[in-house]
């Protein structure tokens, strides 16, 4: 079937299978920041923004985001750098693969709540696996991201 | 993964049932769940057109449409006021935000999943289902009834101010539930729902017999323990103010 996206602000047209996710979609493209993890809704390393909101690009149906506007980090390179700093402060990485989807879920918290508490922080990446570390770091990381902003 | 052949939005309730009476065809909720599945199919049916994806808030309940994402309805100000934190309590263990904003609640009730947090949350609250052919009928029909393959359109939500409370216990936060209980009090006592049993949720009163089976995640005798210690939260909960 043929269909409009826009990712990252640029519209392309594209012959999808009906059956597509996004995540295999986006992946064909070349949006590589959109990770494989469990593939079942249970890791959030595919999460991508669609229409503002996180969401997991792999239970997603890429044929039902035609039109929308669809943000991957690729698109978010600066706000990515900018909070990713804070994380690598941290050493919250070690073989990094969940890291996009961290980054991304933060993005898109900060922008709905210019200044969330720690629980909302912690409630917000509950659905972001990391196999390699013990979530503290990134925890800590994304606190001091928004103590930083909160001092201005 | 599921496969299908065709995808296709209906302009109307009647195209989409038509659609849905063939066994070869399926209806796309957020497709959280239905993307597990291995099924092949011919044609995939998104409702995404049909208006269902708004919360309103009527004289007597709240009517909410079936492709409403679980976020919404988590974070859903009017029914805040009106339940407090129930709603936040019962669907904040549900993988994440991500996960939340993609599925529905029509999915979560349609999927008649013996685990759900969203069915023992609604059971006790005398919630209705709005379907495009059956009309109107109570949650507790629909959970009893065989597929009917009908189209659900709209959960209606009584606004009645009633005080309610829901616990659940999981190994991890976002795992499935052991088991999971929601309690309100009404005049001639306590009402409880009952999910994670591991079969699909029922409603008892206080003193009523629920029955426990064991799955992986938790033994019968140890479901029976949790109800009692569950139910006991719920009630200090209720009786707290
Ligand atoms: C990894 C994972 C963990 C989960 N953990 C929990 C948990 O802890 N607690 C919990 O309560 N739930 C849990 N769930 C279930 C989840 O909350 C959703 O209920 C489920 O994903 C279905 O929602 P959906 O909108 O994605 O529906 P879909 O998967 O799209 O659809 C589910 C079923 O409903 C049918 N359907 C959808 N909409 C309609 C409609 N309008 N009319 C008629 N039929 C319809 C579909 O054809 C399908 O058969 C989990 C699911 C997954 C995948
Ligand atoms: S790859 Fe999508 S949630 Fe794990
Ligand atoms: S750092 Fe390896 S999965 Fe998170």
């Amino acid at each position: 079937m043929q269909a409009r996206f826009i990712i990252n602000n640029e519209v392309i047209e594209r012959d999808i299978d009906p059956d597509m996710t996004l995540q295999k979609f986006l992946r064909k493209e070349g949006y590589y920041s959109v990770k494989c993890g469990c593939e079942t809704s249970n890791c959030g390393a595919c999460t991508v923004l669609l229409d503002g909101k996180p969401v997991l690009s792999c239970s997603t149906l890429a044929a039902r985001t035609a039109g929308h506007q669809i943000e991957t980090l690729e698109g978010l390179q600066k706000e990515a750098e900018e909070i990713g700093a804070y994380v690598a402060d941290e050493g919250a990485d070690q073989c990094g693969f969940c890291n996009p989807g961290y980054i991304i879920t933060m993005i898109a918290l900060f922008r709905q709540n210019e200044d969330p508490d720690d629980q909302t922080i912690r409630e917000w990446l509950a659905g972001n696996l990391c196999r390699c570390t013990g979530y503290e770091g990134q925890i800590r990381g994304f606190i001091k991201y928004r103590d930083a902003r909160r001092a201005g | 993964m599921i496969h299908f052949e065709n995808y296709v939005r209906p302009e109307s309730f009647e195209e989409a049932y038509e659609l849905n009476r063939s066994f070869r065809n399926v209806i796309a909720g957020g497709m959280m769940w239905l993307h597990l599945s291995d099924a092949n199919y011919d044609t995939c049916i998104d409702l995404c057109d049909l208006g269902l994806d708004k919360i309103e808030e009527e004289e007597d309940c709240f009517r909410i449409g079936a492709m409403v994402s679980l976020s919404d309805v988590e974070n859903n100000e009017a029914m805040k006021e009106c339940f407090g934190s129930a709603f936040k309590d019962a669907l904040k263990h549900i993988v994440g935000v991500q996960f939340r904003n993609g599925a529905t609640i029509g999915g979560s009730i349609c999927a008649k999943l013996g685990f759900s947090d969203i069915i023992t949350m609604l059971l006790p609250l005398e919630c209705r289902l709005i379907f495009h052919k059956q009309g109107e009928i109570s949650l507790e029909e629909f959970l009893s009834q065989k597929n009917q393959r009908d189209i659900l359109k709209y959960v209606l939500i009584p606004k009645k101010k009633v005080k309610i409370a829901f616990e659940s216990v999981r190994m991890t936060y976002t795992d499935l539930p052991v088991l999971n209980v929601c309690g309100v009090k009404k005049e001639d006592g306590f009402h409880f729902a009952v999910g994670a049993r591991p079969n699909i949720a029922v409603l008892a009163k206080e003193d009523e017999t629920v029955s426990f089976g064991s799955n992986q995640r938790g033994s019968k005798e140890y479901r029976e323990h949790l109800y009692e210690v569950l139910k006991k939260r719920i009630k200090d909960a209720l009786e707290e103010d």
